[in-house]
């Protein structure tokens, strides 16, 4: 996996997980701005998936690939959401590109460090279900 | 591929500084007049996210001006609906944040309509035409 091979330290891939922090960390701060509960928790959970996606802890490091996803998917949804009911002003349209582009970035990095996703949700859930007692955990391939 | 993504990720890099720096720069949003403003207008102050002025009263069956003042930092406009499920708009002011701004309203038949902040659906309010 992308954390424990050197393809994380390339120009490209600093320069990508680098996009994904400031990208994240701008819409974070575009949605602080606009002030009510909603927004500051959005912009909240904006923060704690930057930090998430490059905190050097184990267990991130172990589901980056998760964190990859949660955010794709908690970005999407607020694109959803906003075309649903608005409202649609200037920021707005800035902030909703920003997380356009985020996701995007996201894809290229989940696809570089993680594969193909299907592959690796079917993995992941076998190893959950193996903890459990309730299958094989997939063996790793040869390096 | 790498200085594909090198390239791609300084763009979105540069986009989201464009974001941070345009975040107060709501303009050109209908609704917004270039004529005299009347200095009887119909004013709706904004406050700590909730409207000081809940209610406003204003002429029935010709179009006016509404003054709106956001004294906040978070961008609010006004948006007029028929009534409080917020389905049909009669008008929709510019967001913006900090300052006053005035715009023109069309003609409102006498009754009572409702008033709120798209941004920020709680704000709430009501104008009465007569």
């Amino acid at each position: 996996m992308y954390e424990n091979n050197e393809r994380d330290l390339t120009v490209a891939g600093v320069a990508l997980r680098f996009g994904i922090v400031a990208l994240t960390l701008g819409t974070a701060y575009i949605h602080s701005t606009l002030g009510g509960l909603l927004f500051t928790l959005n912009a909240t959970g904006y923060a704690v998936a930057a930090i998430a996606m490059i905190v050097p802890i184990a267990l991130a490091v172990r589901f980056r690939w998760f964190i990859r996803l949660g955010l794709m998917g908690y970005a999407l949804t607020a694109i959803v959401a906003w075309a649903i009911q608005g409202p649609y002003f200037t920021t707005a349209y800035i902030a909703k590109g920003i997380e356009v582009a985020l996701i995007f970035l996201l894809v290229v990095d989940f696809l570089r460090a993680d594969g193909n996703p299907v592959k690796v949700v079917k993995r992941e859930v076998k190893a959950g279900l193996a903890k459990v007692g309730l299958g094989q955990p997939e063996t790793a391939p040869a390096a | 591929m790498k200085r594909l993504i090198a390239t791609l990720a300084l763009a979105t890099v540069a986009l989201a500084a464009a974001a941070c720096s345009a975040t107060n720069a709501d303009t050109g949003a209908p609704g917004a007049t270039a004529a005299p403003v009347d200095p009887n207008a119909p004013t709706v102050v904004a406050k700590d996210l909730q409207f000081v002025t809940k209610d406003v009263a204003v002429p029935a069956g010709k179009a006016f001006q509404l003054t709106f003042t956001n004294q906040d930092g978070a961008p609010h406009n006004v948006a007029i609906y028929t009534d409080s499920s917020a389905s049909t708009n009669l008008f929709r002011g510019e967001v913006f944040s900090g300052g006053t701004k005035t715009a023109e309203v069309p003609a409102l038949a006498a009754g009572t309509y409702f008033f709120r902040c798209d941004v920020h659906p709680d704000m709430q309010g009501t104008i009465t035409a007569k």
